[in-house]
C-alpha cells in the first residue's frame, strides 16, 4: 500500500521529468540554450517543496 | 520528422502519467472533467484562432484534417501537470485562487520552453504583434497569456469540481474556456496601430521590451481578476459553492 501510494504520488514527477527531458534536449539541439531555464525554474520550486517537506498531490 | 515523432510519444507519456494519477488521486468524475476540459481546450481554442485570426500556424506532418494530433493531448497534460505540482508546491491547505496562480505561473513557464522550441524548429509560426519584434515572433505577451490560460483552468476546475451535475458544469467551464481567450485574441489585431507607433519613434529594442512586458502585464492581471469573478459566480450559479 505504501509502495503503491509512492508511486501516485510520483506520477507528476515523472510527467515533469519527461516535459523537462524532451524539451532540454531539443532545445539544447537547437541551439536556444535559454529556453532550458523554465523547467530549471519550475524544478527548483519541487526541490523547494521537497524539502520543506510539503507536498499532498 | 524525428522530432514530431518523439514529441507525439512524449506528450502521449505525460498526458497518460497525468490521467493515471488523476484517476487514482481524483476519481473517475473530476478526471473525465479535467481530460474533457484539457483535451477540448487544445483542440478547439487553436482551430478557431487559426482560422478565425490567423494568429498561429502549425507545419506537423503528424496531423488530422491538418491539424497536429498532439495538440489536445498538450494541453491536457501540461495543465494537469501545472495543477498538480502547484499543489505539491502551495501544500493541500492552501487557498483555490493562491493554487491556480502558482498553478498558471507554472504552465506559463513551461510554455516558455515549449513555444521557443516549436518555433525554432519550424513546426509553429507565431503572427501575434508586439511593441518588441523578438525573434521567430516570441513575445512576453505569450507566457502571459498562457499563465492567464493556466489560472483559468486551475481556478476553474477548483471551484466547479464539486457541483451536483458535473457534466454540465465540465461544458460550462469548457465554453468559458474557450470564449475567454478568444475576446482577448479578438482584440490584438486592433491593437497593430498601436504597436507600430514606438517603433516610429525610435525606441530602442530595450524600451520597446520594457513596453511589451508592462502593456502584457496590463491586460493579462487584470483580465485573470476578472476571470476569476466570472467564474466564482458561474460556480454559484451551478451550485457549486
Amino acid at each position: 500500500m505504501s509502495g503503491d501510494s509512492t508511486l501516485l504520488r510520483s506520477l507528476p514527477l515523472l510527467a515533469f521529468l519527461c516535459f523537462a527531458l524532451f524539451w532540454s534536449v531539443w532545445a539544447a539541439a537547437s541551439g536556444i540554450w535559454v529556453a532550458i531555464m523554465p523547467s530549471l525554474v519550475v524544478g527548483s520550486l519541487l526541490l523547494g517543496a521537497a524539502l520543506r517537506g510539503q507536498g499532498e498531490a | 520528422m524525428l522530432f514530431e515523432v518523439t514529441l507525439l510519444l512524449t506528450v502521449a507519456l505525460m498526458a497518460g502519467l497525468c490521467f493515471w494519477h488523476s484517476w487514482r488521486a481524483r476519481g473517475p468524475r473530476q478526471s473525465w472533467m479535467l481530460l474533457t476540459c484539457g483535451v477540448g481546450f487544445g483542440y478547439i481554442f487553436p482551430f478557431i484562432d487559426i482560422n478565425l485570426f490567423e494568429q498561429y500556424v502549425f507545419h506537423g506532418r503528424i496531423t488530422v484534417f491538418n491539424f497536429p494530433l498532439h495538440l489536445g493531448f498538450a494541453w491536457y497534460g501540461l495543465y494537469y501537470m501545472s495543477l498538480s505540482l502547484a499543489e505539491r508546491v502551495a501544500g493541500s491547505g492552501a487557498e483555490r485562487w493562491k493554487t491556480a496562480a502558482l498553478a498558471g505561473c507554472i504552465f506559463g513557464l513551461l510554455e516558455a520552453q515549449w513555444d521557443p522550441v516549436l518555433l525554432q524548429r519550424g513546426v509553429m509560426e507565431l503572427f501575434l504583434p508586439s511593441f518588441a519584434e523578438w525573434p521567430l515572433g516570441f513575445n512576453p505577451g505569450v507566457p502571459m497569456c498562457h499563465a492567464m490560460f493556466g489560472f483559468c483552468w486551475c481556478y476553474g476546475f477548483l471551484l466547479l469540481r464539486a457541483a451536483p451535475r458535473v457534466g454540465l458544469a465540465t461544458g460550462v467551464l469548457l465554453a468559458f474556456l474557450v470564449i475567454w481567450p478568444l475576446g482577448i485574441m479578438a482584440g490584438v489585431p486592433f491593437m497593430e496601430p498601436i504597436y507600430a507607433w514606438p517603433a516610429e519613434q525610435g525606441w530602442s529594442l530595450g524600451q520597446r521590451m520594457a513596453l511589451d512586458s508592462v502593456h502584457f502585464f496590463t491586460i493579462f492581471l487584470p483580465s485573470s481578476f476578472v476571470a476569476a469573478f466570472a467564474l466564482r459566480r458561474i460556480a454559484r450559479w451551478l451550485g457549486a459553492e
